[in-house]
This record gives structure tokens, C-alpha cells and sequence, in this order.
């Protein structure tokens, strides 16, 4: 035989009408997609988008709390604050990679509005995120007998302070944001670095200004976030 | 898998069960509004799309009777010269086709036209894995022979 049977059963496979096909499914598409339309089905859609570094990055972070619990390192704890940083700065790439990929309008004109769909990407990544910073607090607590408060700043203080800088600048800047928030994330890392390494600061900044740092933060991104729910309708208009 | 490719397959499936490619395209449309309008979400099952479309060509099997392959020789059928050699081929491998049993051409089709995995070809066909490599194997060594047979009568 010339040809192998399998070859020739591959190659020789007749094919539907393509004009029959396409009308047929046009006109049926709508039943033919995931039936699953709701917010919940958005926002699991949503996180299967988002890169897989994100969590990765994640993961490392959650890996390095329970090696730095078992070792009881306070270096590595130090480390893992450093890291907020990074952790912020790659959801905040995500958040904003429609813009800068020009899927923006794309999306702005699908079943769920684009806000929506933003807001589910940022909630998605943001509530598994603040959980995982959570969950390290804990353990980075419990394990190391530190106090739950000042770790919880010392994580959630750097991943807020990013977020915020790097997402006003995503705004600004939709061509060369990333770069600049990468450098925000670098800053905010070595800022993070001295000033937990420098116990005798530490020790003088009182609980008080940690509460505010961290009220004020959390109303800028509140901010900022509120930017991004209406962009939509600046876009439009 | 796309929904395009889905059509593409279970197309393929119907046709070389009825041998018609206008009925196959008929029964390939049947196949997607049977499986719609019994809620199953199209993109996940394949398996139960396979099986709608296996009951739909049985069932029109029973509706018409199924119309028996003549004995003719192979040289009064192939096409006269001037034909592609790929249109030659086709013809002659729906011929050798025809000539194996029900079951050799579904798994035939199935594994090599439709790339499916051995998992679910033993769902469909509801027999062991060993037993599809085995039945799959000799299906393919009698496609050969009755091929070869015919490019020595040629």
C-alpha cells in the first residue's frame, strides 16, 4: 500500500457544507453557548482568563509562609512582605490587560457589560488574593508568636500601597504602565525592606498611624476602583 | 473543542454510517437540537452527542431499509482515468469500507477519522479497552487487505 490506512482515513474525511454548517449554527448559537450567564458563571470566566503567573505568584507566597512558620525565620517573614509588592503588581497587569491588548471595546459589548467584567476580574483575583494574605497573617502569627496586627500590616500595608500607585498609573499611562508599576513595585519593596528591618522604627510608629495608613489606603483603591467602574461610559462618550 | 468542531465530527460519524452526506448533514443538525433541547450543555458532552447521533442513524436505518452494497468489481466502479489520484482514493476507501462490518467501521472512524480517545470509544461502544485495540487492529489489517486486493486487480 502506498499510503498508510490511517493516513488515507484521515486525509480522505469528507467534510459538512460549510454555508449549510455556518447557517445552522448561527441560527442556533445562542443555545448552543454555556447556558451559565449568571455573575457567578462570570466571574469563574473571568479567573480561567486571568495568567497563570498570578497564581503562581500567589502560591509561592503561601509556600514561603508555611516553610517560614516550620523554620520560624523572621527573615523569610521579612521577605514575604517584600513580595506583597510583586503579588499586587501582577493583578494589577491583569486587571488592565484588555486596555492595553485593545480587547477593552471587545468586551464592552458582550452579554455582561464591561464593567462588570472588570469588576469580576479585579473581585476574582482581589477576594483569592486578600485571602491568602489572610491566611498568612494567621499562620505567620500563630507560628512565629508575632503580633496578628502589626503582621497583617506588614503584608497588607506593601500589597494596598501598589496597588493604588500602580493602578493610578495603569490609568495614566495605558502604553507604558507596566514598566512604571513594575518600578513602584520595586520601590515599595525596598521601602518595605528597610522599614521592617529597622526595628527601632518599627517599634516607634504607633498602631494608630498603622490603622490609618491602612483606612487611607483602602479608600484609594476604593478610588481607584471607582475610576475603573466608570471608564466605561468615558470610553463610550 | 469548538462547537465547530463538534459538527465537523459527529458530520464525519453520521456519514459513514448512512453514506449520504446530505441525510449525514440532516442527522448531524438533528444530533445538536435533540442534545439542546435536552439541557445537556453541548460544549462538555461529546459522548452523549456521539450517542444521539448512533440512535438517529439506526433509526434511519430502520425507517429506510439500509440499501445493500452490490457485489460489483472494483474496476467497473473506479472512476475513469483523468480523476485525481486523492478522488480515487476517496472512492475506493468508502468502497473498502462498506465491505467491513458495522462495528470494524465505527471504530475505524472513530479512532482515526475523528481522533478519539480509546476512553471514549469504550463508552460509546460499551466494550473493554483490550477489546477495542484488539477489534481495532484486525478492522485496520482487513481495511489493508482489501485495499492491496484492489490495487492488484488495478
Amino acid at each position: 500500500m502506498s499510503k498508510s490506512v490511517t493516513k488515507l482515513l484521515s486525509e480522505t474525511a469528507p467534510t459538512p457544507d460549510a454555508a449549510r454548517k455556518d447557517a445552522f449554527l448561527r441560527a442556533h448559537h445562542r443555545a448552543f453557548l454555556s447556558h451559565d450567564t449568571s455573575t457567578k458563571g462570570m466571574i469563574l470566566t473571568q479567573l480561567r482568563f486571568v495568567s497563570v503567573w498570578v497564581w503562581i505568584v500567589t502560591a509561592l507566597m503561601m509556600v514561603l509562609t508555611v516553610i517560614c512558620v516550620s523554620t520560624q525565620s523572621t527573615n523569610l517573614r521579612d521577605m514575604i512582605s517584600s513580595m506583597m509588592p510583586f503579588v499586587s503588581c501582577l493583578a494589577v497587569f491583569q486587571t488592565y490587560r484588555s486596555k492595553k491588548y485593545g480587547m477593552l471595546e471587545l468586551e464592552q459589548a458582550t452579554f455582561h457589560t464591561g464593567r462588570r467584567v472588570l469588576l469580576a476580574r479585579i473581585s476574582g483575583i482581589g477576594c483569592v488574593q486578600l485571602l491568602c494574605i489572610v491566611a498568612a497573617t494567621a499562620l505567620l502569627g500563630f507560628g512565629l508568636q508575632r503580633d496578628f496586627l502589626q503582621t497583617g500590616y506588614a503584608l497588607i500595608i506593601p500589597y494596598l500601597l501598589t496597588s493604588v500607585i500602580s493602578m493610578e498609573v495603569e490609568y495614566r499611562m495605558p502604553s507604558n504602565g507596566s514598566w512604571v508599576s513594575a518600578g513602584v513595585a520595586v520601590v515599595v519593596s525596598v521601602f518595605t525592606q528597610i522599614l521592617l528591618t529597622d526595628a527601632e522604627m518599627l517599634s516607634q510608629i504607633p498602631q494608630t498611624l498603622w490603622m490609618v495608613t491602612l483606612l487611607v489606603l483602602c479608600i484609594s483603591l476604593f478610588y481607584e476602583m471607582r475610576k475603573l467602574y466608570v471608564a466605561e461610559e468615558l470610553a463610550w462618550n | 473543542m469548538s462547537i465547530e468542531e463538534q459538527y465537523d465530527k459527529i458530520f464525519r460519524y453520521c456519514y459513514y454510517k448512512v453514506h449520504d452526506r446530505h441525510l449525514a448533514e440532516d442527522l448531524t443538525q438533528e444530533t445538536f437540537l435533540r442534545a439542546q433541547k435536552s439541557g445537556q450543555q453541548i460544549d462538555v458532552s461529546e459522548r452523549y452527542l456521539y450517542t444521539i447521533a448512533r440512535n438517529l442513524c439506526i433509526d434511519e436505518f430502520r425507517r429506510k431499509k439500509a440499501e445493500a452494497v452490490e457485489e460489483e468489481t472494483l474496476e467497473e466502479t473506479l472512476p475513469q482515468e483523468g480523476f485525481e489520484a486523492s478522488l480515487v482514493e476517496k472512492i475506493a476507501l468508502e468502497q473498502a469500507l462498506s465491505k467491513l462490518s458495522e462495528e470494524e467501521r465505527e471504530l475505524l472512524i472513530l479512532r482515526y477519522v475523528n481522533d478519539e480517545p480509546f476512553a471514549t470509544i469504550c463508552e460509546l461502544t460499551g466494550i473493554s479497552r483490550f477489546a477495542v485495540h484488539r477489534r481495532l487492529g484486525s478492522a485496520k489489517k482487513k481495511l489493508e487487505t482489501i485495499l492491496e486486493r484492489r490495487e492488484e486487480h488495478v
